[in-house]
């Protein structure tokens, strides 16, 4: 898949390449942000990302595989960053500590004061937790959640059974569960619990 | 009797909400515009490290030649 793309293939594939940035680049952004849990290095990391397609793009045809390929990429970047990181023994910054993104994330705005901090207390909650979930647990619940991949796909994308990727799914809900030590609650309807 | 399994579905049913929302994250205007250039250069090095094993490929394929006449000459 690394291997050196030839000029023809390359300039061929540059229109094509172009378009999957335009397409893809959110999903990179978002998903590495998920996966790491900080924005520091986040340009460099999904320049990579889209690098290694791109030398792998002359192999491809069709759309889809080429979406499947992306997450496999940016899942493996997050994980080696990670690793990275953890041997440089540098701590993360977390997503939660960063307000002033955090108000876009409520979603009802309209809601008074006391429920919006108390939500996005429960989201940071969520946001710690799933930095200490397995890289595992973590690519398949941002998948299948976030992303909302099928368990095909993220099977696909991760390279296992569908069967291992509902029990990590389980697993990591059961875990993330823990984590958060959830005391009390407020009502609504998440979209995919009910298929878990 | 049931308020607590009721009391646990709405903790489960936050804590998905919870996993759906996306960080916001914008993506930076140029980062297009530098992405294709970095490509562009990437693939220049391939070209330029695909050309530096064909020269190397032809001067071992020369030397070849060569020592193979010399000794037959000899």
């Amino acid at each position: 898949v690394e291997e050196p793309v030839s000029p023809v293939a390359a300039a061929a594939g540059d229109t094509r390449f172009a378009a999957l940035v335009e397409e893809h680049a959110p999903m990179v952004f978002r998903t590495l942000l998920r996966l790491l849990g900080t924005r520091e290095g986040l340009d460099d990391l999904a320049q990579d990302c889209f690098l290694r397609l791109y030398r792998a793009l002359p192999a491809f045809r069709g759309e889809a595989l080429v979406s499947t390929y992306l997450y496999r990429i940016v899942v493996n970047v997050a994980q080696d960053e990670l690793r990275r990181r953890h041997r440089e023994e540098r701590p993360l910054t977390s997503l939660a500590d960063e307000a002033e993104d955090w108000g876009d994330r409520l979603r009802h705005p309209s809601r008074n004061a006391e429920e919006q901090l108390l939500e996005r207390e429960f989201a940071e909650g969520v946001e710690r937790a799933l930095a200490q979930l397995s890289a595992v647990q973590r690519a398949v619940l941002v998948l299948y959640h976030q992303e909302e991949r099928s368990y095909e796909q993220i099977a696909a994308v991760l390279g296992m059974p569908i069967g291992t990727v509902r029990t990590h799914l389980h697993r990591g809900r059961v875990r993330l569960r823990e984590l958060i030590g959830t005391g009390s609650g407020k009502t609504g309807s998440g979209r995919r619990e009910a298929a878990l | 009797v049931t308020q607590e399994p009721d009391l646990q579905r709405m903790e489960e049913d936050r804590m998905t909400r919870a996993l759906e929302q996306a960080p916001a994250v914008a993506v930076p205007a140029d980062f297009a515009a530098r992405l294709m250039v970095a490509a562009a250069a990437s693939n220049r090095g391939s070209v330029a490290w695909e050309m530096a094993e064909w020269i190397a490929l032809a001067q071992l394929g020369g030397i070849a030649l060569w020592r193979g006449l010399a000794w037959r000459r000899a």
